[in-house]
């Protein structure tokens, strides 16, 4: 079906978008395409610095990333491909998206499985000029709970996306080397003011009474390590799946085996499960977010994150005492 | 004047006939199989082989404690990488340290209690991460410059042991994992002693 839609997005994509920028660098190029001006000729092209920028993403946490990146840098511009309110998990490409890569010089992207779909839509939409930043390519990977698979939500995490930050960076900084100390500034800030609250939240878990959780969804797995913290089990069985009433019942049994209290979920999450769940272990259960729908916003996964350290501290070291 | 010469076509009867299909069919699934067996294990062999050397250790196979240490020393190589660009010069543990970046700072979250320190032999640097009490394994991050004067190649592409400076100077890293700690820099701890490198490997599988 998703084939299908992407057929029909090429024909109908392609045939309402713009035509690639000449002037889009190459991928790895090591500058902008601006050509020389004529001797004497007035030049009515902007100063390389202001050359337009444009950066896609797949994903609400590389919008961040990407925003306070090029934060304040003449011509650099974060576009996100997919609707806010659309979990990459569940997304369907449509025309009016394919037809924003037609137009980009760069785009961030997973790479590992989170956002698939996207490299069928860079084809669709005629941009041989693109430069993909994969932003998992330096990044080591955790296994995911259910399978032999590697755990593709790393961006749910303070040192990945300290890293992966400073990965964009530098990549934008080949496409525009006028501009790269900017970004790799800005990207250094932003790791550090994301170091701060990782450090703050360590300080406060390193005195948790408790240290072993479930999650409803597989996506905290590097955010639980970082701090520490042992993940006993995952409810879904995959990304968006449902337990079924036998998967369910074998996690409650681990739960009470290993004596698991918390058990952390998303705001999507059936209810009525979670009672379930609640009732045989007597669990207390919290709300976290993998940063995957709302409203795009530079701020987003900083704040996001926060509330996410908060409800661990709440739900490890507060609560309990 | 050529002869003429007769020729009878018959049919083969209905015996012959299915000898020779059952026999076309037998062909069939026999270099079928040999070939579908060839493949299957030139294919399992490489991946085999592409998987991990002997003195390498999978960064998923680590852990979880040892991972996250692992995860840490990447960050703190990164910073180290910085500096070591902007000022040509590679940071002491403890300037690392003051700034909050990991693994050097210290770790409200550390009950192994890591203690790190440089070593520096020419162009080759160490940060060796060493526990309290033999309470886990040795970390070291070893970084190895380009002899003075060596013209950066613009070929070799970057890897997790191939990272390239500001300046487009091209270092071999990797972050090694042992039984004890080290007395001299080494760029590659010795194996028969227990030192493993942590290699990360390629997010090939799918998403589950």
């Amino acid at each position: 079906m998703r084939q299908l839609t992407i057929l029909l997005a090429l024909v109908l994509g392609v045939a309402c978008s713009k035509p690639p920028r000449d002037d889009a660098p190459a991928p790895g190029s090591a500058s902008p395409a601006v050509p020389a001006a004529a001797p004497g000729a007035k030049d009515p092209r902007p100063p390389a610095a202001a050359t337009p920028l444009k950066v896609g993403v797949t994903l609400h946490p590389y919008y961040s990333w990407v925003a306070n990146t090029i934060a304040g840098v003449p011509g650099a511009e974060v576009i996100p491909v997919l609707p806010g309110d659309v979990d990459a998990g569940n997304y369907q490409p449509s025309p009016d998206d394919i037809a924003k890569l037609a137009g980009l010089d760069a785009i961030v992207i997973n790479g590992i499985g989170h956002d698939d779909f996207i490299r069928d839509m860079i084809k669709a939409s005629g941009n041989t000029h693109l430069a993909v930043i994969e932003v998992n390519a330096q990044t080591p990977l955790v296994k995911s709970a259910h399978g032999e698979g590697q755990n593709s939500h790393t961006f749910i995490s303070f040192t990945n996306a300290i890293q992966q930050t400073k990965l964009i960076a530098k990549r934008l900084g080949e496409l525009r080397p006028a501009s790269a100390d900017a970004f790799a500034t800005n990207a250094a800030a932003y790791g550090d003011r994301l170091r701060a609250t990782q450090r703050a939240v360590a300080a406060k878990l390193a005195g948790a009474k408790i240290k072993r959780v479930v999650t409803v969804h597989d996506g905290y797995t590097y955010l639980l390590q970082e701090f520490g913290i042992e993940l006993a089990g995952v409810v879904q069985p995959a990304h968006g799946l449902t337990p079924s009433a036998s998967e369910l019942g074998e996690l409650i049994e681990l739960m009470k085996q290993s004596k698991v209290t918390v058990v952390l979920t998303e705001e999507d999450f059936p209810a009525k499960l979670l009672a379930t769940v609640r009732e045989a272990t007597g669990a207390k259960v919290y709300i976290i977010s993998h940063v995957a729908v709302g409203a795009y916003a530079p701020a987003e996964f900083e704040t996001v994150m926060a509330k996410n350290a908060d409800v661990l501290v709440q739900a490890l070291v507060t609560d309990p005492t | 004047m050529d002869r003429i010469r007769t020729v009878t076509v018959r049919s083969p009867s209905m015996l012959r006939e299915t000898g020779a299909v059952l026999n076309v069919v037998v062909q069939i699934v026999f270099w079928t199989a040999v070939v579908t067996s060839l493949t299957w294990n030139r294919t399992t062999g490489d991946a085999a082989k592409s998987k991990l050397e002997i003195d390498e250790v999978a960064f998923a196979s680590l852990a979880p404690a040892d991972q996250r240490m692992f995860r840490a020393s990447l960050e703190g190589l990164g910073e180290a990488e910085d500096v070591r660009s902007r000022t040509r010069t590679w940071p002491t543990v403890e300037a690392l340290a003051a700034r909050g970046i990991p693994p050097f700072a210290a770790d409200p979250l550390d009950h192994a209690g890591y203690a790190w320190r440089m070593l520096r032999d020419g162009t080759l640097i160490n940060y060796i991460g060493t526990p309290a009490a033999s309470a886990g394994p040795t970390f070291v991050i070893t970084v190895l410059e380009p002899d003075p004067g060596t013209a950066p190649d613009p070929q070799v592409e970057t890897d997790e042991t191939h990272h390239r400076l500001g300046d487009g100077t091209m270092l071999h890293v990797s972050i090694w994992t042992g039984p004890r700690t080290l007395g001299v820099a080494m760029a590659t701890p010795p194996f028969e002693d227990g030192w493993r490198r942590i290699t990360m490997l390629s997010p090939e599988a799918p998403r589950t």
